[in-house]
């Protein structure tokens, strides 16, 4: 498919046609998978500058430039946020597993380990406690998604969102609210 | 916990209203909100809890997609339309954006840089550097071409678009042989050698910074960006650097130096042989990553990729690069280099594998208390460690002062260069204020000179110093300060150094690197002696350099460079000579200038540096030969030297340099045809320059060159307006003209030359009154001769100036009898 389709059907969605999202959605989950792949087998630096390459890069080969506007941006990232968490998560897991039962060259680095380790057990805590948010309230689990997951403003999520900023904002401090409760009592 | 819908509904509402009271009264507005439903309470209690505790919660997001957000595309930024996003990273975005020029597109890649807070004095550095970096011309390195802050305060660059592949995504492509990646690590080495001469560090080396084009070409992206955002703090270095690419010294949170940028070389140098990065520092602490590079050192490349060749020198290479300590590493890019050329030639290499020292002291340090006790061997290695240890730590003074001093010779000379230059443009009263700086800086340079008795290339680079200096203080032709007398001292003391220098005997190629040098500062001298007036004793240091370099060139025959300083020296010569109005030793010098520059386009016809050379002096020797009313020879030369310029203007259309040669081409053509009584012809070559010079001011309204010659061109056309019969054209020409001249004067009123051209625009517009039978005809002479005058008495008047005076004093003189 190519980029002006991938970009025609972004457009279809974001004008409400929900079977576009439908199409939509493996396609740029396929391709962040595939970047991901590549990307954390060399990774070479923290979390958040990878995923945020990540993200850019199938960005830029999905869509056609020039035929984006801003809206369409803010509805790609609504879908990207989704996908990121899970990769982001699954890495954490994945690292976390690898760090258990790893050979005896990893080990020697891993002693100082300390801080990244850390990391990975609050991305973990947080897609627990995300995925008990969204069984109470489907709309702020999204709303933190896209805020996290891809630094959406206030005003961006609304529009991915179609609903009032006002709300967003109510959601968002009620969901940092909720979520920190949760983790706080979590073991 | 789980409440039903209308419930959580409650919990969210109650929870908002009491986020609107202050603090202390949100419980009692909770308790009096939920009366006897305690289970609604305690749900509502808790998350204000949480919410008080949550300051900074889930604030910094886990991925940042706003550089993405913000879509230029099709917005058009200074002169440049954006395209489409090329990549986006933590700084911001690129895009392909085009350049409108001749109406044809010329592609360019435009970075638009996020900086939060962009502050004045961020804006003036960021112009400083900009500065910099735009002199920064190699084959290997992304030249940036231009740059600006948009109407909203956000700073972007403009740089040649490259249409290359990142160097890991080039290697990943197709399989590449040790040659070749060894071949494309001494591009990269050149480069980044070529901005270390420049005073430049590029501080953030790493593949998706090397771009190589289709046909194997290294390109490095991003020189010096680190400094162009500002590195002096902790925070902004952290920034700049990527952590898998980072030195020791930049997890130490310290300003990137030339040793940084040699240690990022030996990380490519590894990733290029092994094709994997030589630390992977994933998600550890800059500190973590610190302490693990400090007590053990990278899996060697022949191992890292198991591949026998890169067993021996490549390995050895790869972890000399690659030592902790900055004194343990190659110093510079070249030395590095070198040895993988050594390598490649199957010559010996300065890297050894790990020194006795090195292993003793890894070893004691990761066994202090064992060794302490093992009796006679202990005693040996600990006496041996102490001596050798001894020496480190006076390598490591030495070393660490000489990098001192360089960064701040480097801090020093630009802030000079650029710093003052930029408050001189803004505040013409300032006299005082830039008087101390001069003498500030020069105290500090006085006392680096005693201190670098000896040490021949901190000499070197001190008369460097000296002679940036003194081009600030007063060299003609460049912004200065105007303070001759000073510029003349500091070129007294450059002159000082570089003579001793010449007389240490040394390798051929030393003593004949430091006589070319010597050449250039009697250059220099000469031009600041001349601005003093003594043309006869500037004469002097040209005719010096002038014979350095005949005989270097005569040592060297084949040298390129030798023969471009020998031409540049005619050149020189030749200026000197016209303002002693000795015109019949011009056009001798000039036509030697120009035998010379023929030689190495002959050498060399792909050349663009020689084609211009050459073209410059057919032009400046077509100019003398109109003044001498040699028009039909003029003509011959004024069109060859236009043909080479339409062609490099062509070829080379971010070049503004011929962009503006070939709009002066055009119109010393026009003077030609105009002198040789071809009206027609002459106003069709002006008009060709004069679009040519709109179109370049318009796109830098404030650019001084392009304007001081367009209104040169102005004046031309003119005349040739007189000589076609349109005397009302021609009169507003030539008053736009002189409006431009005067304005220009007035910006830099230090500079006798926009002076007189005021004074000669004068002269023009009052030949063309003159035509039109006009009675103000005499108020222009009279105000060009007055202008003459004042220059006479300010003892600024050259040979050219004293020509028009005596014309003038003529028409005057005719104008009176009648």
């Amino acid at each position: 498919m190519s980029a002006q389709d991938v970009t025609q059907l972004l457009q279809d969605w974001s004008q409400g046609n929900r079977a576009a999202l439908e199409l939509l959605t493996p396609i740029v989950y396929d391709e962040l998978r595939r970047l991901a792949q590549y990307y954390m087998q060399r990774e070479n630096a923290g979390h958040t500058l990878q995923a945020t390459a990540l993200v850019h890069e199938a960005y830029l080969r999905l869509f056609d430039q020039r035929r984006m506007q801003w809206q369409n941006r803010a509805h790609f990232f609504g879908i990207a946020s989704q996908m990121i968490r899970r990769i982001l998560v699954d890495h954490a897991r994945a690292t976390r597993a690898a760090k258990r039962g790893s050979g005896a060259v990893a080990l020697s680095l891993d002693e100082a380990l300390g801080v990244a380790e850390k990391k990975d057990v609050e991305m973990i805590a947080l897609d627990d406690a995300l995925r008990t948010l969204s069984t109470v309230d489907a709309q702020q689990a999204q709303i933190v998604e896209m805020r996290f997951f891809t630094g959406l403003t206030i005003e961006e999520t609304a529009e991915a969102l179609g609903i009032s900023p006002a709300t967003v904002k109510r959601d968002w401090v009620t969901a940092k609210a909720w979520l920190f409760r949760e983790m706080s009592r979590q073991p | 916990m789980t409440f039903s819908a209308g419930r959580w509904e409650r919990v969210k509402e109650v929870f908002h209203q009491a986020l609107t009271l202050p603090a202390a009264d949100r419980q009692a507005f909770v308790a009096a909100a939920t009366p006897g439903e305690g289970t609604m309470e305690a749900e509502i209690s808790s998350l204000l809890e949480a919410h008080e505790q949550a300051s900074g919660f889930l604030d910094d997001p886990a991925v940042d997609l706003r550089p993405m957000m913000e879509n230029y595309a099709g917005r058009r930024i200074g002169h440049y339309l954006l395209e489409r996003p090329l990549g986006a990273g933590g700084m911001g975005a690129v895009y392909l954006a085009n350049r409108e020029m001749d109406g044809y597109a010329m592609p360019v890649a435009v970075k638009l840089i996020r900086a939060g807070g962009f502050s004045e004095s961020v804006a003036r550095r960021f112009r400083n550097e900009r500065q910099i970096l735009a002199r920064l011309h190699h084959p290997n390195i992304t030249q940036l071409l231009d740059g600006g802050v948009t109407p909203e305060g956000m700073p972007y660059l403009v740089m040649e678009y490259v249409a290359g592949q990142p160097l890991d995504g080039y290697l990943r492509s197709r399989p590449v042989g040790l040659a070749e990646r060894l071949r494309l690590f001494l591009e990269i080495c050149a480069a980044v050698g070529e901005a270390h001469r420049n005073l430049i560090v590029h501080g953030d080396l790493k593949p998706s910074n090397v771009l190589v084009t289709g046909e194997g070409q290294v390109k490095l992206l991003d020189f010096g960006i680190s400094r162009l955002l500002g590195e002096e703090t902790e925070q902004a270095t952290m920034q700049a650097m990527t952590p898998a690419w980072a030195s020791p010294e930049q997890l130490r949170g310290e300003a990137p130096l030339i040793s940084t940028d040699s240690y990022a070389l030996g990380r490519l140098l590894y990733f290029l042989l092994t094709g994997t990065p030589a630390v992977n520092p994933a998600g550890r602490s800059p500190h973590e990553v610190l302490e693990w590079l400090q007590s053990s050192m990278p899996v060697r490349p022949s191992r890292a990729a198991v591949d026998p060749e890169l067993m021996g020198d490549l390995d050895n290479i790869a972890l000399k690069a690659l030592e902790f300590a900055p004194e343990d590493r190659y110093r510079t890019a070249e030395l590095l280099a070198d040895d993988v050329r050594a390598h490649l030639g199957s010559r010996p290499i300065s890297a050894r594998s790990h020194t006795w020292r090195y292993r003793t002291q890894k070893f004691v340090k990761r066994n202090r208390g064992v060794v302490a006790g093992v009796g006679l061997v202990a005693l040996a290695v600990l006496v041996g460690l102490g001596t050798t240890l001894w020496q480190a730590r006076i390598a490591q003074r030495n070393y660490e002062r000489a990098e001192r001093r360089f960064a701040d010779v480097r801090r020093l000379a630009n802030s000079f260069l650029f710093e003052m230059d930029e408050s001189i443009a803004k505040l013409p009263g300032s006299t005082s204020v830039r008087g101390t700086l001069v003498r500030n800086g020069l105290q500090y340079l006085d006392s680096l000179a005693e201190e670098a008795e000896g040490d021949i290339s901190l000499r070197e680079e001190l008369a460097a110093a000296y002679e940036k200096v003194g081009e600030i203080q007063g060299r003609p032709g460049t912004a200065n300060l105007g303070d001759t007398g000073g510029a003349l001292r500091s070129c007294q003391k450059a002159l000082a150094i570089r003579e001793a220098l010449a007389g240490i005997p040394g390798s051929m190629e030393d003593e004949m690197r430091r006589q070319g040098d010597l050449a250039s500062t009697y250059v220099l001298t000469g031009s600041v002696v001349k601005a003093t007036g003594d043309i006869n004793s500037g004469l002097e240091f040209d005719r010096k350099a002038l014979a350095i370099r005949q005989r270097l060139l005569e040592q060297e025959p084949g040298s390129a460079a030798r023969r471009r300083a020998l031409a540049a020296s005619y050149t020189a010569l030749g200026g000197s000579l016209s303002q002693l109005g000795e015109w019949k030793g011009v056009m001798d010098v000039r036509r030697l200038a120009i035998e010379q520059y023929q030689a190495l386009v002959d050498a060399d016809p792909d050349s663009d540096t020689d084609r211009r050379g050459s073209a410059l002096a057919q032009g400046r020797m077509g100019s003398i030969l109109l003044h001498e009313k040699q028009g039909a020879a003029a003509l011959k030369l004024y069109r060859r030297a236009l043909d080479t310029w339409i062609r490099l203007a062509a070829k080379n259309p971010q070049n503004l340099g011929d962009q503006l040669s070939l709009a002066q081409a055009h119109t010393g053509l026009g003077r030609a045809l105009l002198e040789t009584g071809d009206a027609t012809g002459g106003w069709r070559e002006f008009v060709a320059g004069l679009s040519s010079y709109d179109r370049l001011t318009a796109q830098d309204p404030r650019e001084a060159r392009g304007r001081t010659l367009r209104a040169a061109n102005l004046l031309f056309s003119a005349r040739a307006q007189v000589a076609l019969g349109n005397l009302r054209k021609a009169a507003r020409l030539a008053g736009e003209a002189l409006a431009e001249r005067e304005r220009l004067s007035a910006e830099n009123p230090a500079n006798a030359g926009a002076f007189g051209e005021v004074a000669e625009a004068h002269e023009m517009l009052g030949d063309v009154r003159r035509a039109q039978g006009s009675v103000t005809t005499e108020m222009d002479w009279r105000r060009a001769r007055e202008m003459y005058l004042y220059l006479g008495n300010e003892k600024k008047l050259n040979a050219a100036d004293r020509e028009a005076l005596e014309r003038i004093e003529a028409k005057l003189g005719k104008q009176d009898l009648r």
